[in-house]
């Protein structure tokens, strides 16, 4: 009659996939990610959202708000997220109000705020998952890239995490500033039997750069991201998992593929919102665009229109005909963030899924030639 | 036996579950109740014992006798023993 703790085992469990199809079927909003502000102690060279300026942010009392409203129309999962959650003088007013209405709450930080009360806090009060990004394996990485020597506060408290009980998962960004540290940070992952979510995909920072589609001054090349992706995927996986995921994907051409744009394939707008550190709910937090206010129209209103929004959308027709298709990376978002538009090609990322399939290729092409010697 | 309140039961989507909100939770995830099992929490909530429970259970499933206090034992005791029920006399008032 119970299944038991079903969220404390894995990444994303079935009952997860299960709850996310049917909510997307009804229309519910299961899983909310409130951005809780835009100020951060670090000042990351590739941040999409980070603005120390004076703002005004929604207060504690309006978030809360905000968590009752969502949580009658059906939240159950919401990610705290920034910014830097941690930098708010009253996070904790809003975490444990949240926390008290039900909902499963995971947070994104960079873990250089939390001390020891906090830490305690946590334990007493625990989030469904920490999510840590980790910047670098070196206190000179951590500079360069973010501004501050924090990379031993910041493994430290991963470590007192994890040695609590609270589970914790590691991001990992790569751009040019950190890309050699990769190794490193896989291996302090393997070393504490932590997961990693990883990527070199970094979207145009278009919400804080006005608006400039397509420019991502400190991202690689799109050749450079693909060698990286290839080398995050040898850091997770053993070869043979790697060959077999490329046989399982088959290599068809699609080219006979309906040539209409599809619409959009994630959860974005279907069974997920975000609320930006002012209000505005967006389909997700890498579109940029205005969103609705939610003080203006009320939550179930803003959802509704958040849902006839995404279901204008349309991906690029070159998409749904491409022959990597299944393997490539893009979404409404990154092709907004790349072009201003979600039906455009976005050729940055078509460049990176062709490099990436070639790296694989000649990587596969070499380990046989290995074997048959 | 009483229900602990650092739990809150909730319907989303016709699916029942239980989710911690206190500072002395056994798990930080949620427990996912069946159908059968939300009924059961319901009956605890409203205060009815477990041989009321089980009357409701006789009037609302056609399952036989055996099977369903079968069930409704083990179902109670896993509520214990993830605390979401309470023994009065040895929990005290937590």
């Amino acid at each position: 009659m119970s299944e038991k703790n079903v969220l404390t085992g894995g990444v994303e469990p079935r009952w997860s996939y299960m709850m996310h199809s049917k909510c997307a079927r009804l229309g519910i909003p299961l899983a909310g990610n409130f951005e809780l502000t835009t100020r951060c102690n670090f000042n990351c060279k590739m941040c999409y959202v980070h603005d120390n300026g004076n703002k005004q942010e929604l207060s504690a009392r309006e978030w809360l708000a905000l968590g009752e409203a969502a949580v009658k129309e059906g939240m159950v999962f919401l990610l705290l997220t920034g910014g830097e959650p941690f930098a708010r003088e009253d996070f904790w007013e809003i975490y444990s109000g949240l926390r008290r209405m039900g909902l499963l709450i995971s947070i994104n930080t960079n873990a250089s705020l939390i001390d020891n009360a906090m830490l305690d806090k946590l334990v007493k009060e625990p989030p469904l998952r920490m999510n840590v990004t980790l910047y670098g394996a070196s206190n000179d990485t951590y500079r360069q890239l973010c501004g501050q020597a924090a990379y031993h506060t910041v493994t430290d408290t991963i470590l007192r995490l994890k040695q609590a009980g609270i589970q914790t998962r590691l991001n990992l960004s790569v751009t040019p500033d950190n890309a050699a540290d990769v190794s490193a940070i896989f291996g302090f992952a393997r070393a504490h039997e932590l997961h990693i979510k990883a990527s070199s995909y970094m979207f145009p920072p278009v919400r804080v750069n006005g608006g400039c589609y397509g420019d991502a001054p400190h991202r690689f090349t799109a050749e450079e991201a693909a060698a990286y992706m290839l080398q995050l995927r040898r850091e997770r996986y053993s070869m043979e998992q790697l060959a077999k995921e490329w046989v399982d994907k088959g290599d068809d051409d699609l080219d006979c593929v309906d040539g209409q744009g599809e619409h959009i394939r994630c959860r974005a707008g279907k069974t997920a919102f975000w609320v930006t550190w002012d209000g505005r709910m967006l389909p997700c937090g890498m579109f940029p665009g205005e969103g609705h206010r939610i003080r203006e129209h009320g939550f179930r209103a803003a959802w509704d229109m958040v849902r006839a929004d995404t279901e204008q959308l349309r991906m690029p027709t070159a998409c749904g005909a491409c022959t990597y298709r299944e393997r490539c990376t893009v979404c409404a978002a990154s092709c907004l963030a790349e072009t201003g538009r979600t039906d455009r090609r976005p050729e940055y990322i078509c460049r990176m899924t062709d490099a990436y399939m070639q790296a694989c290729k000649t990587w596969l092409e070499e380990r046989d030639n290995n074997e048959d010697q | 036996m009483k229900i602990n309140e650092n739990f809150i039961f909730r319907e989303v989507a016709g699916e029942a579950m239980l989710i911690p909100v206190g500072t002395e939770d056994i798990c930080n995830g949620l427990l996912s109740l069946s159908a059968v099992g939300a009924e059961i929490w319901k009956c605890y909530a409203r205060g009815m014992d477990e041989n009321e429970t089980m009357a409701l259970l006789r009037e609302n499933y056609d399952a036989p006798e055996e099977t369903l206090r079968q069930d409704l034992e083990e179902f109670t005791q896993q509520l214990k023993e993830y605390r979401v029920l309470l023994d009065e006399e040895t929990d005290g008032d937590s």
